[in-house]
């Protein structure tokens, strides 16, 4: 029986924790197998087991939209590294996916430099890009410096409009080389090399926030104050966040030109939908999580897929939108779906869950950890914006 | 969103003549933006939205339901500032303390809006009319819409700034934008203040929505660039500063006519937002504006 | 020191000015000044802090206290003045090298991170200011914390979030965050406002043992009846300028104070 002191009563529980893996992983790693699979089970029908309903054949066209779905996860995993830990709100984060893109399809294109060599250039010139949105970031705060990143994009394409020679404008470029060749026909390839970069992606990312540098960003939404009273510097961490957001967002900007699902245009990369989009995936999946946003990312990348290939249609009862397939308004009512749900449960579907899986838990055993897995009492939003409303009221300090 | 028709190198007369025309026009799509950020202290990215429903709005009952231009904007001007005051008590009040919480939404909204514009009345842009006619003013030809715009934002820029200066709604306004607490303690009620300056603030947009739809169409996406430019000229004039909003509508007006006609003519729409980002690195509280930006 | 050496506004005396070299303490602040655009908050305040004594930062409310703290521990950039710390000037530097150096600080109104609980809270005070580390939860470091929270009195709290805190167990937090830092300067902000006369004398001790134990503290507040009996020397600040310097006894005395204070009880 350990001495009943306070790093006896941790090591206890601790030690209690340790057997049961939380359930939450075993869903994640059954959810990751069954995607690898997926392929195998090529040219299968798949469904809810009820006929008729969300039908769908995996087959080549499958693979493919799952692939873009893929890349959208890893955009949006790269969106939560900045937005959801360190409160930075990214509203332009396509400007990162789309420099990433570019710049690696204009080598390629124009210099006939390999994919090997010019998706690293993209991802460097990405990272640039997070200095240069992420060093006058740190002077400006909330609002300010969410509308910074959310005109950047904007001026970016001024400048490929300006430049429309050399960027191809608002139709942007015609597409560049396929990664190591694999095109239409390798859809299975394709999709695993997809799949390879997410879970790399997911794997770096959850790394790097459930180390020392994840409770950092998370205090730094915290309170930026008592970070620095704790003797770390939060403009080093605030930075460090944009630009390993911005050269992830890159290089899967980067790979994604190279595929044959992906071309480096405006609309597809950095326009007002996309940058709406993945604020909708992270906040869907829950923010200030990694796992959540891919989540997220996932299913607003293949569910209007799904929808289009199920050929549902709206009733035809409904005013304005009766009679429409659902497949045409996705994004409308992706966009009502969120609106409803901040409203209701700002964190997320997905901390909801673990919320209540937590209190669960929590009814048995100490604290898990901290809020680089979910967060505890508040939703993130809450936390974000209790700074910025502190400091409008003002300290009553004399 | 130009509209003006005037040759390249023109006269000083003609310049002074678009530039005045087209910072009328920018002071009153940003004045309702202004109002909200001020008072509310947060970013209303559904201003743009407002922009565009007040447009259509003005289509529907004056092309399609035929009662001419006038009955369009009067409509325009009643029902967007209805919806943004329904808008905000539905959806914005309970979150209003939370600024990144409103920008998200108010941004997702903004797209839903978009969506459904584009897919009720389709990509093409509809042609508004208010009033036909044009006029020639120092060399240049000016519409008689775009007068009417003038005159309007003229008329309405004056009363505002006499509303809360010299009235107690408006000081009252004044107060709440300076300190919901302050104001409270006072037994101003933020709240009242608040729904008063979403629905004017979705009122006027809804106006300068039909002015712009009657220049350029009227299309689903046309709030995008008036948003840029409300953000623009806010943060250069300052937040909670008419006066701050009117001049720094003047200097963007002003680079903007110059920048199309001295340097070069495609590079419209790029004014509002170097001036932003300059403004945001350089000097963040702008021209007349309190210090709320950097902790 | 005695309050003989201070300056007298009023009488129309020459104030003396007093100059500090780095050497006149571990914490030396020499014509400190700070000015917010008209407004002069603090004006050429100048004091000394000897090693290992509990110097007392005594001045009403709007007296320039928490300025003057804001500008030592690197809050704010100091208009004019200089700032020694162990014999280096570090005047202007940013807060967060001051806690590397060891100074740190207690905030007056609390600031805990809501999202943790208070044990990590603590262990984020621990984490080196690197990029890439990880100590985390499981290691020496969650340890590390726990030892501090109970040294401060939070032993049975440490799953606790800062929601479920009382005041006083904020106050420890606080005090534990700023010792994980491993400081040799403590300076403390307002602690005693909103304890009850038992948790000051707990507080209190709490402090004396820090001391013992090798720290030098410097303890603000307005309230001076709780301070007096912990300190051995303090410092006087009115209108942010010094207003009386000496030992308990003397500033008790001090006519300069007692008008300050409005002829309050001291």
């Amino acid at each position: 029986m350990s001495e009943d002191t306070a790093s006896g009563r941790i090591t206890e529980e601790g030690g209690r924790s340790l057997p049961s893996v939380p359930g939450r992983y075993v869903v994640g790693i059954v959810g990751l197998l069954l995607l690898a699979l997926l392929p195998l089970l090529a040219n299968m029908e798949l469904g809810l087991g009820v006929p008729g309903v969300f039908v769908f054949v995996v087959d080549d066209l499958f693979l493919l939209h799952l692939t873009t779905a893929l890349y959208f996860g890893m955009f949006a995993m790269s969106w939560d590294t900045v937005s959801g830990y360190t409160g930075q709100i990214s509203f332009g984060h396509g400007l990162f996916f789309a420099v990433g893109a570019y710049t690696s399809a204009l080598l390629n294109l124009g210099y006939g430099i390999d994919p090997i060599l010019s998706i690293p250039a993209g991802i460097v010139l990405a990272a640039v890009a997070g200095i240069v949105i992420g060093v006058p970031a740190l002077r400006l705060r909330g609002p300010y410096l969410s509308l910074v990143t959310l005109v950047a994009p904007l001026i970016l394409l001024q400048l490929f409009i300006f430049r429309s020679d050399v960027f191809g404008g608002e139709l942007g470029l015609r597409n560049p080389e396929n990664f190591l060749g694999f095109g239409v026909n390798d859809a299975a390839i394709v999709y695993y090399i997809a799949l390879g970069l997410f879970v790399a992606i997911m794997a770096l990312l959850l790394v790097v926030t459930r180390s020392d540098a994840g409770r950092v960003f998370t205090a730094i939404r915290e309170d930026e104050d008592a970070v620095s009273s704790v003797g770390i510097n939060p403009a080093k961490f605030k930075i460090f966040a944009f630009v390993l957001s911005a050269a992830i967002g890159g290089l899967a900007g980067a790979m994604y030109v190279h595929t044959p699902v992906g071309g480096p245009t405006p609309t597809e990369l950095m326009s007002t939908t996309v940058n709406v989009e993945v604020i909708i995936a992270a906040v869907l999946g829950g923010m200030g999580t990694i796992v959540g946003a891919a989540i997220g990312g996932i299913f607003v990348g293949i569910v209007p897929q799904l929808l289009d290939s199920s050929g549902w249609i709206i009733p035809g009862f409904l005013p304005v939108v009766g009679g429409t397939p659902v497949a045409d308004i996705d994004f409308l009512i992706f966009a009502v779906i969120t609106l409803f749900l901040l409203y209701v449960l700002p964190g997320g579907i997905l901390r909801a869950v673990i919320r209540n899986g937590r209190r669960v838990r929590n009814s048995r055993r100490g604290d898990d950890g901290v809020a680089t897995d979910g967060g505890q009492s508040e939703r993130v939003f809450t936390r974000v914006l209790r700074g910025w409303r502190e400091k409008r009221r003002g300290d009553d300090d004399e | 969103m130009l509209g003006t028709v005037a040759p390249l190198q023109a006269n000083l007369s003609t310049v002074l003549v678009q530039i005045v025309i087209l910072s009328s026009l920018y002071a009153l799509v940003a004045l309702g933006f202004t109002l909200i950020f001020g008072v509310g202290g947060v970013l209303n990215l559904a201003h743009g939205a407002n922009i565009t429903i007040g447009a259509f709005v003005a289509f529907v009952v004056s092309s399609q339901m035929g009662y001419g231009g006038f009955v369009g904007l009067a409509a325009a001007f009643v029902l967007t500032g209805l919806l943004s005051g329904a808008y905000y008590l539905g959806l914005i009040k309970r979150i209003q303390d939370e600024p990144i919480m409103v920008m998200i939404i108010t941004l997702v909204t903004a797209v839903a809006v978009e969506e459904v514009i584009r897919f009720v009345y389709g990509s093409q842009p509809k042609v508004l009319t208010l009033l036909s006619g044009r006029v020639n003013i120092g060399g240049s030809t000016v519409t008689f819409t775009q007068l009417v715009a003038f005159a309007l934002s003229a008329l309405l820029i004056v009363g505002m700034f006499a509303f809360v200066n010299y009235t107690r709604q408006g000081k009252a306004l004044l107060a709440t934008s300076m300190s919901h607490k302050g104001a409270a303690l006072v037994g101003i009620e933020a709240n009242r203040i608040n729904l008063l300056v979403w629905v004017g603030a979705g009122a006027l947009a809804g106006a300068a929505g039909v002015f712009l739809g009657s220049i350029q169409g009227a299309s689903w996406a046309m709030g995008r660039a008036p948003l840029v430019l409300s953000f623009s000229i806010v943060v250069l004039g300052g937040i909670g500063s008419i006066r701050g909003s009117v001049l720094g509508a003047f200097v963007v007006g002003t680079l903007e006519i110059l920048t199309v006609q001295y340097v070069d003519s495609s590079l419209t729409g790029l004014t509002p937002l170097l001036v932003l980002v300059a403004v945001l690195l350089l000097r963040p509280e702008g021209l007349f504006g309190r210090e709320l930006v950097e902790a | 020191m005695s309050s003989e050496r201070q300056g007298s506004a009023d009488t129309g005396a020459t104030p003396q000015r007093e100059s500090y070299g780095p050497d006149d303490g571990i914490l030396v602040v020499d014509d400190l000044r700070k000015e917010f655009g008209g407004l002069v908050a603090v004006e050429d305040f100048s004091f000394a802090v000897e090693e290992q004594e509990i110097l007392g930062f005594i001045g009403p409310n709007g007296a320039g206290k928490s300025t003057t703290f804001n500008c030592v521990t690197g809050f704010y950039e100091p208009t004019a003045g200089t700032v020694w710390y162990q014999g280096e000037d570090v005047t202007g530097r940013p807060s967060h090298e001051m806690v590397n150096a060891g100074l740190a600080r207690t905030f007056q109104h609390f600031r805990p991170l809501h999202d943790r609980s208070v044990v990590d809270n603590v262990a984020l005070a621990l984490v080196p200011d690197k990029l890439f580390s990880f100590g985390g939860l499981r290691g020496g470091t969650r340890d590390r914390a726990a030892r501090l929270c109970e040294r401060v009195g939070l032993g049975d709290d440490l799953h606790r979030t800062p929601d479920e805190l009382p005041h006083a167990g904020l106050l420890r937090l606080e005090l534990a965050r700023a010792l994980a830092t491993d400081p040799t300067l403590l300076l403390v902000d307002e602690p005693f406002a909103g304890l009850a006369g038992s948790e000051v004398e707990s507080i209190s001790n709490l402090l004396r043992e820090l001391r013992e134990e090798g720290l030098t503290l410097v303890v603000v507040d307005h309230n001076m009846r709780g301070l007096l009996s912990l300190i051995d020397r303090a410092v006087v600040i009115n209108f942010g300028s010094k207003l009386a310097e000496g030992t308990p006894e003397e500033i008790r005395n001090d006519e300069e104070v007692q008008r300050a204070y409005l002829g309050g009880d001291l």
